[in-house]
């Protein structure tokens, strides 16, 4: 499975708008078979904060923490969202 | 609004006396359409706001220093947070029209977001006289401004933090350590956040809450609290790149 996050808007930002897009996408994560890794695919998006990241990708990564896999992107300003997400939680994305 | 406005509307407008207009006339700040005559003076709609955008600096100062419960102008002030998102949409484009590097325009979109949702979020139910947050940017002067007028970092932080002393200390641990102050969310992350992205840019962020203020950018990295020469009870960013 393949997360898009430009689906969701280019701008991603607030804590709020963050778990409304968890709550809509959460019965589509379980679909996802025992086998499938989660792709979250940041391509396409102008900006994501770590408010909305927290509340989206971090509850996903806590569900499923050996499927997800973030698609890297060369010199994305991405790792500055990721980087404080894994500090903070306490966590270690895996990367493609 | 009409395309002209009488001295009395334009100041209405721009939220100053008759007799500043005036003023700024005779020293060449802004004229009006018919210079010079008195009481007759017009000025044109989108010549104000020309100008209302070109001195934020000084209308965020003079909101700032308003002890009443006034609004900002509109041009500048964001009720709520899907008003707040709809012109940081708006941001992007001009940061897009004033050819800023992509990675560059990602992470001001990102601070300036976590700053403004920072102040809807942690003042839910406790804003003090103005609900809301006056939020604008010129590009060409390359400044974007975030001011609210809630409870500050102090008062937000004490609530989980209870023998937290003052704004000096508040302010730091706001910048320096994962602590939220919407419990019962562990979380709390945006301003380290943009902390890291600031001194690891071409980004230089002045903040102050309460007494205590902080400067950081690529050569000041470290946070260091100063002593404001204004108390300022909310929250005050302004964010240049």
């Amino acid at each position: 499975m393949i997360i898009e996050l430009k689906k969701f808007g280019a701008i991603l930002n607030s804590r709020q708008l963050g778990r409304e897009a968890f709550l809509a996408f959460s019965s589509n994560l379980d679909k996802c078979t025992e086998a499938e890794k989660i792709y979250i695919d940041f391509s396409g998006l102008s900006s994501i904060s770590p408010s909305w990241a927290d509340e989206f990708l971090v509850p996903i990564f806590k569900k499923f923490p050996d499927k997800v896999i973030l698609k890297k992107e060369k010199d994305s300003p991405v790792v500055f969202v990721t980087n404080i997400l894994e500090k903070t939680n306490n966590i270690k994305f895996n990367w493609e | 609004m009409k395309k002209e406005l009488k001295i009395n509307e334009a100041a209405n407008f721009l939220g100053v006396n008759p007799d500043t207009l005036r003023r700024w006339d005779k020293v060449g700040k802004i004229k009006p359409l018919n210079s010079g005559l008195g009481n007759h003076r017009k000025y044109d709609f989108l010549q104000l706001e020309y100008f209302l955008l070109n001195n934020i600096d000084y209308f965020a100062k003079k909101w700032i220093n308003d002890d009443s419960s006034n609004l900002p102008n509109d041009l500048f002030y964001c009720p709520d947070s899907y008003i707040f998102q709809g012109r940081i949409n708006k941001l992007k484009k001009e940061l897009e029209k004033a050819g800023i590097d992509n990675n560059l325009s990602f992470l001001i979109l990102a601070i300036t977001g976590e700053i403004g949702n920072n102040s809807f979020d942690h003042n839910i139910g406790n804003w003090s006289k103005v609900v809301g947050i006056f939020f604008s940017y010129n590009i060409e002067k390359r400044e974007i401004f975030l001011i609210d007028k809630g409870q500050g970092i102090f008062s937000s932080l004490k609530k989980v933090i209870p023998n937290l002393s003052d704004d000096f200390i508040a302010l730091e641990k706001a910048f320096t350590q994962a602590i939220s102050s919407r419990y019962p969310e562990s979380r709390g992350n945006g301003l380290k956040f943009v902390k890291d992205v600031v001194i690891n840019n071409k980004i230089n962020l002045y903040f102050q809450s309460g007494k205590a203020y902080l400067i950081l950018d690529n050569k000041n990295k470290e946070v260091k609290i100063k002593k404001a020469k204004k108390y300022f009870k909310g929250c005050l960013a302004k964010i240049n790149f």
